[in-house]
Parts: structure tokens; sequence; C-alpha cells
């Protein structure tokens, strides 16, 4: 069994899942105690039928929140992009709660009453920080310069539909302003001058062509390269953006340079953290007199190593300890999956409803 | 410009749904001891996450001790039994054991 740690994230939803996929053994524990005194003991922790239903409640609500911080917390790709992306999902996950806690079926339990306070507590919270997001402009940004989304999210439901243009007309702005004007980078017309130019040495005259292109991408409203990422095709799904910007870059030059400043915001400060703890385990009690610089270069001689896959082994004692990470990991994948069960199964009984 | 970490909004999130059902204990319930089940408030949510509270600290090792059947049990005390016995052999048949037992024979 776990045990939940207000300092610790997930924690609460880690309990109650390995108390819901120990619902069967726990309660055969507790009838087969041999032991009267240790029975009696046992027996005031004995959950009765609505507590259980209460337990697979919490945790089918925590379970959004937990998959989107497990999320973020990765580091192996920029998620800045993600923010806006997480705030909808979520609050589209409150929504769901809300109305079905408002269905007669759950309206006239006593404890669902409660419940319904304290999700909507939980979206005032969220609503809160969400406010806060509308001024920063990198989440928009991030969010429009993701190639596989662009402007999608803004096209979604909860959106009002003045939100699409005000972001796009934003971010152009702030396009021109700071990348289009100020930067020399190859230009795009010399390049396609330099094109014609070949082009002419041959023995087909395609000025009618180029024209005829120059009119069309007028007419589109295309006057750099914002308008022409914005007309062009979304890249695949579950592509990674920075590998289609690394592959686009010649054709948005100087887009890719507000790519890049945009995407270098971290989401989360997770990563951070993650990294200030190895220091923490690399200055034990018995190296206590290292270097600064030592410690230093050993925090980036094992991140440098993680990101090759080789991951360090300290000690021999240590390969015990990863066969049980393993089996942990093995034990909550089974326990994610019958939570994603268990969310199947009442998102299914409100629609059958 | 401050940019907030997502994480820990979304963890404020759920401590203030926790906080509101009475599920996360105050300050002054967070020190060490017995966990008492809170008989006021039947099946309501701290009741029910007290009670898993409880028996997480009454079993901590609750899923080894549970799913195994007795079967397996016995099977690990027999095996545990003749790894012992084995190793006792393997050091008593060893050089360096037999100089030291002839040693304290002296």
């Amino acid at each position: 069994m776990r045990y939940d740690v207000p300092t610790r994230w997930n924690s609460a939803y880690f309990m109650l899942t390995r108390a819901c996929y120990l619902r069967k053994p726990i309660d055969q524990y507790i009838h087969d105690q041999e032991d009267e005194a240790k029975q009696l003991k046992l027996w005031q922790y004995k959950l009765s039928k609505t507590e259980w239903e209460q337990v697979e409640t919490l945790t089918t609500i925590l379970l959004p929140f937990k998959l989107v911080s497990v999320k973020l917390q990765k580091t192996s790709r920029p998620r800045i992009d993600h923010v806006f992306w997480s705030y909808e999902s979520l609050f589209n996950n409150i929504d769901d709660l809300q109305t079905m806690l408002a269905r007669p079926r759950y309206r006239n339990n006593a404890w669902t009453k409660t419940l319904a306070v304290a999700v909507e507590q939980m979206r005032l919270k969220l609503s809160k920080y969400y406010q806060k997001t509308e001024h920063p402009f990198v989440y928009s940004d991030a969010v429009i310069l993701e190639p596989s989304g662009k402007l999608l999210l803004f096209e979604q439901d909860s959106f009002e539909p003045h939100f699409k243009s005000k972001y796009s007309y934003d971010c152009r702005e702030r396009y021109i302003d700071n990348y289009e004007s100020t930067l020399q980078v190859p230009r795009l017309e010399t390049t396609l001058k330099r094109k014609r130019a070949i082009d002419e040495d041959s023995e087909d005259n395609d000025d009618d062509y180029y024209r005829a292109l120059a009119k069309a991408e007028k007419q589109r409203g295309i006057q750099n390269e914002y308008d022409l990422y914005i007309a062009g095709p979304t890249a695949p799904k579950k592509r990674d953006p920075l590998g289609w910007w690394k592959i686009n870059a010649p054709s948005y030059p100087r887009l890719a340079m507000m790519f890049r400043d945009t995407f270098a915001v971290p989401a989360t400060g997770a990563g951070v953290e993650r990294e200030f703890s190895k220091s923490g385990r690399i200055v034990t009690p018995i190296r206590a007199r290292l270097n600064h610089t030592t410690v230093t270069e050993s925090m980036l001689v094992k991140s440098m190593l993680v990101r090759q896959g080789k991951i360090l082994k300290d000690q021999e004692e240590d390969v015990d300890e990863f066969t049980i990470n393993d089996e942990v990991e093995e034990e909550e994948t089974v326990e994610v999956n019958y939570v994603h069960d268990l969310w199947k199964a009442l998102i299914n009984s409100n629609e059958g409803m | 410009m401050h940019i907030n970490c997502l994480d820990h909004i979304v963890n404020l999130a759920v401590q203030k749904f926790l906080r509101s059902i009475k599920v996360v204990k105050s300050k002054d319930d967070e020190e060490d001891g017995e966990v008492e089940v809170v008989e006021d408030e039947t099946e309501s949510f701290a009741g029910t996450l007290s009670k898993i509270r409880g028996l997480a600290k009454v079993c901590p090792k609750f899923q080894s001790s549970v799913v195994l059947s007795p079967l397996s049990y016995f099977a690990r005390y027999i095996s545990r039994i003749m790894l012992t016995y084995r190793f006792s052999v393997l050091v008593r048949s060893s050089g360096r054991s037999s100089l030291r037992f002839a040693s304290t024979r002296k």
C-alpha cells in the first residue's frame, strides 16, 4: 500500500489507485484474519460499498490531472505549446464532471453534493491561474508555431470566434516587429531570383508562371513568412515540432528564429528541479567536500550519459533496486489501465443516461 | 514577464479539491502517530481516506502478503531454509573456514 504525502505530486492519486487495485485482497485479508485482536483493529478500516464507490470516483476525477502533470514533467521535448491544450482538456474534464454530478442519479447522493462544491473550487483555482495566461504571449505564440495544430485550438468551441483572429494578428505583429524587419537572414526573394535566373538560362521562359504565382500569393494575402506558414498545410500528427522546424527552417528562416525563442521557454519548473535533485544525490554525507566544479561536471556527465541511453549504475547493489523499479512500473501500468477502464465506464454510463 | 509552472498549478488545483472534501489534513494533524478513523463523518470522503491511510500504515507490504497464496508462502519459506543450509555447507567446506574452525578447536 502507498501513503499520500502532501508535498509529493499525484501521491493521493497513487494511494487511491493502489487501494482500488487491491480492493478484493484488502477485504479478504481483513475477513480472514485469525488473530481476533488484530482483526478487531483491522475491522475499523474496512470500507463499505459506498466508500469503495467514493474511492473509485475520486480516482477517476484525479486521473486527468495526473496525466497532464506527468506529460508536462517530461523534458524530452519542449512543452510550452501544451499549456493551453492542457488547460483546455482539464476544463473540459471539469465540465463533464459537473454535468455528471448535476444528473438526478448523482444529485440524490449526500456525498456528491460535497464533491460538486469541491469540483467547483478546483475549477475556480484553475481559472484564477488561467486568467494569468492572457498577458504572456508566449503561450498563444507557441500554440500557433506548433506545426501540427497551428490555429486549431482557437477553433474549439470553448474559444470565442474572435480569439482566432486576435491571437493570429498579435502573433503576426510580433513577428513583423521583432523578426521580419530587424533580422538579416538570406531572403527568400533572393533565393527565388537566383532560381529564376537559373531557369531563365534554360530554354523555357517561365516569366508568366512566376508572375501568376506572385499574383496568386498577393490575392491570398501572403506578404511574409508568417502568412506563408499559416496558409501552408499542417504537419502530420505526432511529429516532433523541433524536427519539423529543423527541416523547414530554410523555407521560414525568420519565423524559425521566432520558434526557437518561443519554445525555449519551459512550461514547468519540474525539469530544473529534477536537475537540482541530482546535485543532492551527488553530494552525499560521505562525499560532502566535493568542489563545486566537480559537482557541476558530474551532473553534466550524468545528463550526457542519460541522453545517450547509458544510465549509470552506481553500485552492484542497485541492480535489485532497478529490478524493483521495473516491477513497480509494471504494476503502475496495470493500475493506470484499470483506471482508464473506470473512466471509460463512467463516461459510457453518462452517455447511456 | 512571469511564466507560472503549470505542474504546480495543477497540483494547487488538486490540493484545493482535496481540501474541499476534507481529505487533506491540516498541518497540526500531520504529526506521525496512530491513524484514527473519523467516526463522526460516516461514509464521508475524509472517513474513507483515513481508513485507507490506516490500512497503508497497518499493512505497508500489503500486496506481497495478500496476493501470495499460502502454498507460495510455504514454497518461499522452504527455499529460504534450503538457501541458508547450502550457504552454511559452502562456508564450512571452504579452506579458510576449515582453518578458522581448526583454530577455534585449539
